[in-house]
């Protein structure tokens, strides 16, 4: 019978290889869990204090049912920044195009929304967090991601050849405002959390989306306080970042000190190709590329599965899932094919 | 410096004011607006496509040359129309059904717009019946779909087949991009070309419409 241990995960974010290969998810669409338990998530996120208990009680017993250590949550900053959408909906006006919408934008209180929206989560997970386990994430989204909520990533560009100093402003006050939620967050919540986290996708299929000398200058810098932070709790810190980002790498080990990185899509690099690079420095999480969970039948997905495990073991701590997520539309015969393909290659069902 | 080439020059830097001034003073001087559009503006727009396929530049200095580009143009292009001065060819993109990004797409545009296509954009999340109406409204040459969703990919399929009930599929040249499309996917849905990157696609997709010409 499966006992889940989180101290599985911690091993691979510290880059030690686990006893038992974990399985590790950025996130799990609540729909996707809903539909796997037969239950209607959405309506008990959005519930009463009492609804919000019984949604952990079933989201944490999720992952507990299907093999995870940890129980992984987050919840965004963007969110709460009043007028974002415009990083996820290129409809959206963005709320920040010059100097005087950004002296106009309430950066101070950004922090007290977060809590006041969000503190009520935090506490349920804490108070249903399953024996064994602890949860993997905190403050979604990084400082990039935060900026373009607010600007939109064309307007971010135009500001960027318009205004320099607007430009520079925009990733600092976002590094502040992020690094007190991350301070508040460590001290109320902190001790819910094996290994803390934010995604950042910094690339694409080809390139990084800034250029390698401003996520150098300007995006990474206010990465460092917030890692910092994470362990002078003495836990590690992963980052989630998506696309083509080998031009980063060297100084997301060596100057802001990541212990761990996930994403990882096969037409960029296959998942071993990370491991091989980096797996000497630091932990990787990822591994099956989400179209091929989406598409792949059973038996091509395992021999593609149990390929990438070979190949990605000897090179220190490992964790399998997705290089993204769950959302919604992955079909749930595939997620749940993947997850059943890795507790076999483990043992748990002799 | 000649006047066209420092057209040329600034837009690659992506200093639309600039632009704007020169294309303004270059047709003030009586130079052909043919050779400001192809020996400016889209020979600028070129250059930087060929930096950003070699790793160069970066997706916001394509972003801000685009917009230096689309400055001049809106200047030069009433002097286009009364010198009956043709595009390169139509194409109609848009981003594929239930899928909302548009960072792909507008790149595309921006790249066909700089080898001198008429592009029409249809935005987001498109129906694949409005592909097909669009480019029969405008006698477009291409239709370019994206998509960022490994889900929302086989959308482009559904514009393939909408084509093939018309009884329309050979008239039109199909184009697909974006982050999960691969060349044999788009050899399964029955598209003429995938390319794995805007600059790529605008070369090609100036060829294409050359060689049907």
């Amino acid at each position: 019978m499966f006992e889940p241990n989180y101290k599985n995960i911690v091993n691979c974010a510290g880059n030690i290889e686990a006893e038992r290969l974990p399985l590790y998810e950025h996130n799990v669409s609540y729909e996707k869990i809903g539909e796997i338990k037969g239950v209607d998530m959405m309506a008990l996120y959005n519930g009463d204090e009492r609804d919000i208990r019984e949604f952990f009680r079933v989201y944490c017993d999720f992952f507990k049912e299907y093999g995870y250590d940890v129980v992984t949550f987050e919840e965004c900053i963007g969110g709460v920044m009043p007028g974002s959408g415009a990083l996820g909906d290129c409809r959206v006006t963005p709320v920040i195009q010059d100097e005087d919408d950004f002296n106009r934008y309430p950066w101070d209180e950004i922090p007290d929304y977060y809590f006041e929206r969000n503190a009520k989560y935090f506490r349920a997970l804490r108070e249903e967090m399953p024996e064994g386990m602890k949860a993997i994430g905190g403050v979604g989204n990084g400082i990039f991601e935060c900026v373009q909520d607010v600007t939109s990533f064309q307007g971010l560009c135009y500001i960027a050849a318009d205004d320099e100093e607007l430009y520079r402003n925009l990733f600092r006050k976002v590094g502040e405002t992020n690094l007190k939620i991350w301070q508040r967050f460590m001290r109320e919540f902190g001790d819910i959390y094996c290994v803390l986290r934010f995604g950042d996708d910094l690339g694409y299929k080809t390139s990084t989306m800034l250029s390698v000398k401003d996520l150098k200058q300007l995006v990474l810098p206010h990465y460092k306080p917030i890692v910092d932070l994470v362990h002078s709790y003495h836990k590690p810190f992963l980052l989630h970042s998506c696309g083509k980002i080998f031009d980063v790498m060297e100084d997301l080990i060596q100057e802001v000190g990541i212990d761990a990185k996930h994403s990882n899509e096969d037409q960029i690099a296959p998942f071993p190709v990370w491991v091989e690079k980096y797996g000497d420095r630091i932990g990787n999480f990822g591994g099956a590329d989400v179209d091929m969970v989406c598409h792949a039948s059973r038996q091509e997905l395992k021999e593609y599965i149990l390929d990438i495990i070979a190949k990605s073991q000897g090179h220190g701590g490992f964790a399998f899932g997705t290089g993204n997520s769950i959302p919604a539309y992955v079909p749930t015969e595939g997620y749940l094919n993947m997850i059943e393909i890795v507790r076999e290659y483990r043992g748990d069902f002799k | 410096m000649a006047i066209i080439e420092e057209i040329s020059e600034f837009l690659q830097k992506g200093r639309a004011k600039n632009v704007k001034a020169l294309v303004t003073q270059a047709l003030e001087e009586g130079e052909d607006p043919k050779a400001i559009l192809n020996e400016g503006l889209l020979s600028g727009m070129m250059i930087i496509g060929e930096k950003f396929k070699k790793d160069e530049v970066f997706v916001p200095d394509v972003l801000i040359a685009a917009r230096a580009m689309n400055t001049g143009l809106a200047v030069l292009e009433p002097r286009l129309v009364e010198i009956g001065n043709e595009p390169v060819g139509k194409a109609v993109i848009g981003t594929v059904k239930g899928d909302l990004h548009d960072i792909g797409k507008n790149l595309v545009m921006m790249m066909l717009k700089g080898v001198g296509f008429e592009i029409h954009d249809l935005g987001v999340d498109v129906e694949p019946e409005t592909f097909v109406d669009k480019a029969e409204e405008v006698g477009a040459d291409i239709i370019g779909m994206s998509a960022l969703l490994s889900t929302t990919m086989p959308n482009m399929g559904e514009v393939v087949e909408e084509l093939k009930n018309r009884g329309l599929r050979e008239k039109y040249i199909v184009m697909i991009g974006g982050a999960p499309v691969t060349e044999k996917f788009a050899r399964e849905i029955g598209v003429d070309y995938y390319t794995p990157d805007a600059a790529t696609c605008a070369e090609i997709a100036k060829k294409a419409v050359e060689e049907r010409k």
